[in-house]
């Protein structure tokens, strides 16, 4: 998110955490705050000039909350509906500003991405559908 | 949904931002008051109607969720595992029936019996000894799960 932000000129990150998840947001916040004490986020980071911040934004139970233009409606204040496209997030979304919206399943896949190159992710999977995806297996099994 | 309330609530942006105000709000009671709805309306410079409206979306700031103590998982996977009739049965020798609620998916599809007591998921065999859990102080109480990969670790792979 440091990085995306530095490439687009953006000064915050949002990290949405579900209400059902609580310890997620208390080991996000522990990641925050050991950024902020290495001086990796807040004003002019390493003397570069360059401002980020990230902020946890602790939802309150809604499933559309998901959708991305309704994440954005709900960090507002606002109800989580979602918005008509165009405009996208990325022309128009969080305050009307440019924002981009990932899926903490795309940020896991960075990692590996780095690691081993993009071909290597394109090898996974199939032609259309490249990569990893999560997906839930629920049944009722007699 | 209305591009003049995405302004009026950048005006203060994330620093002092209006969803997280309501969110605290409702600490308390489980849902904000209706006069703070109206003092924070005038705060933002919105109507009390955009307030009102937003608190009643949502499962943890809408007035039903006042009083509520503990949450059950009514999520699909545990729904189907058919875990939860028995759970809140459970629950209910420990609370009224009015202070168990409802959480959509708590994370714990692989072990069902899911639930959320004082900022902690419990899910599996746990729910079991459900006075061992109310009866400790919430730091005592540790139920996690660790998630790996059965084959190649892609996303869980070690980074450090």
């Amino acid at each position: 998110m440091l990085v995306a932000g530095y490439v687009t000129g953006a000064s915050h990150g949002v990290l949405y955490i579900r209400a059902e998840y609580p310890e997620a947001a208390v080991i996000c916040q522990e990641a925050i705050d050991d950024l902020r004490r290495e001086g990796l986020i807040g004003e002019d980071i390493d003397g570069s000039g360059f401002e980020f911040d990230l902020k946890i934004i602790q939802a309150q139970g809604s499933y559309i909350c998901g959708e991305e233009t309704a994440l954005i409606n709900s960090i507002e204040g606002q109800r989580p509906e979602v918005r008509i496209r165009p405009p996208y997030p990325a022309q128009r979304g969080l305050f009307n500003k440019p924002t981009v919206v990932n899926n903490v399943e795309t940020l896991a896949t960075l990692h590996f991405v780095l690691e081993n190159g993009g071909s290597a992710w394109k090898g996974i999977g199939t032609e259309r559908s490249s990569g990893t995806k999560l997906v839930c297996l629920d049944s009722f099994f007699q | 949904m209305s591009k003049n309330l995405s302004d009026l609530s950048g005006r203060k942006g994330l620093k002092e931002n209006l969803f997280k105000k309501m969110g605290e709000l409702s600490m308390i009671e489980g849902a904000p008051k209706n006069m703070d709805l109206d003092k924070l309306a005038k705060e933002f410079l919105i109507g009390a109607a955009n307030t009102y409206g937003t608190a009643s979306f949502y499962d943890f700031l809408k007035p039903e969720n006042k009083g509520k103590k503990v949450y059950v998982c009514n999520g699909t996977a545990c729904l189907c595992a058919g875990t939860q009739d028995k759970l809140i049965d459970n629950l209910k020798d420990h609370f009224d029936a009015d202070e168990i609620g409802h959480m959509t998916c708590l994370g714990r599809c692989h072990e069902n019996n899911a639930f959320h007591l004082n900022g902690k998921n419990y899910s599996g065999t746990t729910s079991i000894d459900l006075k061992a859990i109310i009866d400790s102080p919430a730091e005592k109480n540790k139920d996690c799960y660790h998630v790996k990969a059965s084959g190649k670790q892609i996303l869980t792979a070690p980074f450090f």
